[in-house]
């Protein structure tokens, strides 16, 4: 059995990995609420491309958004069996992360390619992203873990939802202006 | 040559000749010894003559002429003459005279008669006697002839009996060859007889092999269908060992997906624990135990779906081996029936070849029969060449016997041939005197 220090250790942060693709990614333990590896997704017409519809968890609606194509990533491993980690509401938050100030009242969930383990990094471990990946990138990531099974990018989750909300009124806006064309003939 | 046979013909024909020879040295004889006879007649033609020419010149006158030319004619004609006492004296010795000189004359030709018959029966004899002779000589010539034919023929038959002795003595040593061949076919055919002999026993440990090997092959063939049905039986059970592996695999597939499910519980529950801080420490280990055990059992999933991996590619590997020996089976089944097949054709063809193998022992042994009859008959044929060489050498010297004999029998019947051309000369004298005799009688008699 494999010696797991996380919980020993209350101050170090708990971080949930995930793949996207041949990418892995991470999201501090607290802002999660749950996985799942069994979920029907319903989608939802006139929704933005990144927004994968609707899934019914136990009586209540969570939004699924495509990560992988909101942070427009290449396509991995397609045949990977895809997991949802559905995010906290801000209500349900008790953490004292200042991401938790960035989690909205719905319930949101993110479609990822597979699931990792619930670990907890040495602050050693931890590195600031580096400048080279550029601005639009740097924002989206708090940092690197660099983990026994590769680098990790540990995401900025208030970023990452500014950047939903970004293209979700992007999109909305695409699609007001089509309709305005289609509802106008002359 | 001349055959016996025409010899005796010749003396037979000579024989009359002989005979009418005699008879004219007889009538020769007795005409020599009645030689004055003739005398006689000449005489007795003479007086007749002057005592005519002296009557008529006596009588002169024509009736005592006449008388007595009538007295003398009736005492001529043998008749007495008349009126005897007429007649003078000198008539009457006249008359007494001619009758006298008649019966003499008689007598005369009585014995003329006789002679010109014998003449005549000389001339009869004489002509053939002397043909008789001619031929005869000719037929001694012919004689002497054959007789030199006889002794050139002998001097042929020396010189091809000399002949024929060279080639008898090639013929010995032609029968010393034979018998030599004789006695080395002889010990071939012993070899050969051996031969067979080896032949035959080595068809007949052939043909015991060829009953084992049948033997086998039907052993063969019972082990090919027995191996053929444990080849079907391992097919069977395989399969079910290949969809026993199936079912294994997908109840792996199943404790998989718990194990995954497990590891999202042990996940979540990780979450909580963390969320719930100083309180949910102990679930928090209870949670990561729970994970670790999904992950131990993901793990042994894992490994159980390698080893069905494993087994399912073996048994597929089992199964087309199984074919392919399923397979090999058939073609060992088809061989072996080829084999048997081979092996019946092989026994009729042994059997032919024993049979002729006694065949040919048969035949064998007749010719060291015939061998044995050959050698035989070649010693007999080498004594026989013997005999008619010594034969030959008896007929040589008879030939040269007969030859030299037949020469000199050749000179005597030439000599006799001589003389009997001289005695056919004194026969045709012969025949020419009692030619004449007998025309000279002949007239006499006429007279």
């Amino acid at each position: 059995m494999t010696p797991n220090p996380a919980p020993q250790d209350p101050t170090r942060p708990l971080l949930a990995c995930f793949r996207l693709g041949r990418d892995q990614f991470a999201l501090p333990a607290s802002l999660v609420r749950e996985v799942h590896s069994r979920f029907e997704v319903h989608s939802v017409p006139g929704a933005p491309s990144h927004i994968r519809g609707l899934v019914n968890l136990r009586g209540q609606i969570v939004t699924v958004i495509d990560l992988a194509a909101m942070l427009e990533l290449k396509p991995g491993g397609g045949s990977e069996a895809r997991h949802l980690v559905v995010l906290r509401s801000r209500s349900e938050f008790r953490g004292s992360e200042p991401d938790g100030e960035a989690l909205s009242e719905e319930r949101v969930g993110w479609v990822v390619d597979r699931l990792g383990d619930v670990e907890a990094p040495s602050e050693a471990a931890l590195e600031p992203a580096p400048a080279s990946v550029g601005d639009a990138a740097r924002s989206l990531l708090a940092g690197v873990w660099r983990a026994e099974t590769g680098s990790i990018g540990v995401l900025k989750l208030a970023e990452v939802l500014a950047c939903a909300e970004d293209r979700a009124q992007a999109s909305a806006d695409s699609f007001r202006s089509r309709a305005a064309v289609e509802a106008a003939p002359w | 040559m001349v055959k016996p046979s025409q010899a005796k013909a010749a003396g037979v024909r000579a024989a009359p000749a002989l005979l009418a020879a005699a008879a004219l040295a007889a009538a020769w004889a007795g005409l020599a010894a009645s030689s004055p006879a003739r005398g006689v007649f000449t005489l007795l033609g003479l007086a007749l003559g002057a005592a005519a020419g002296a009557a008529f010149a006596g009588l002169g006158a024509g009736r005592r002429a006449t008388r007595l030319h009538v007295a003398l004619g009736e005492a001529l004609a043998g008749r007495r003459p008349r009126a005897a006492g007429e007649w003078r004296a000198d008539e009457r010795a006249l008359v007494e005279g001619l009758a006298e000189h008649r019966v003499q004359l008689e007598q005369v030709r009585a014995r003329a008669e006789r002679v010109h018959e014998a003449s005549s029966q000389i001339s009869q004899v004489s002509g053939p006697l002397g043909q008789d002779l001619v031929d005869l000589c000719s037929e001694a010539r012919e004689v002497a002839h054959g007789a030199e034919a006889i002794a050139e023929t002998c001097r042929s038959l020396d010189a091809v009996v000399e002949r024929s002795g060279e080639e008898m003595g090639a013929v010995e040593s032609s029968v010393e060859d034979l018998m030599v061949n004789l006695t080395e076919c002889s010990g071939s055919s012993a070899v050969l007889a051996q031969d067979v002999s080896s032949v035959a026993a080595a068809i007949e440990e052939m043909s015991a092999t060829l009953t084992e090997i049948s033997q086998n092959s039907e052993g063969a063939a019972k082990v090919t269908k027995t191996a053929a049905a444990a080849a079907q039986r391992t097919d069977a059970t395989v399969e079910v060992l290949e969809s026993a592996a199936k079912e294994i695999g997908k109840v792996t597939a199943v404790i998989n997906s718990i194990a995954e499910q497990t590891n999202l519980l042990a996940l979540n529950a990780t979450i909580e624990a963390a969320s719930a801080g100083e309180a949910g420490r102990g679930f928090a280990v209870v949670a990561n135990e729970v994970k670790e055990l999904a992950r131990q059992t993901a793990e042994a999933t894992e490994e159980i779906r390698g080893r069905i991996d494993e087994i399912q590619a073996s048994t597929r590997g089992t199964v087309e081996a199984i074919g392919e020996i399923a397979g090999v089976i058939g073609e060992v089944d088809e061989i072996t029936q080829q084999i048997a097949q081979s092996v019946a054709e092989q026994q009729g063809v042994t059997a032919n070849v024993a049979q002729t193998v006694v065949s040919v022992d048969e035949a064998t042994r007749a010719i060291d029969a015939n061998v044995q009859h050959s050698s035989e008959g070649a010693l007999t044929l080498a004594q026989r060449v013997e005999a008619l060489a010594k034969a030959a050498s008896g007929v040589r010297e008879g030939s040269r016997g007969i030859s030299s004999r037949a020469s000199q029998n050749a000179g005597r019947i030439a000599e006799v041939s001589r003389r009997l051309t001289d005695d056919g000369a004194a026969a045709a004298e012969l025949d020419l005197f009692a030619k004449d005799a007998a025309e000279l009688t002949g007239t006499l008699l006429d007279r």
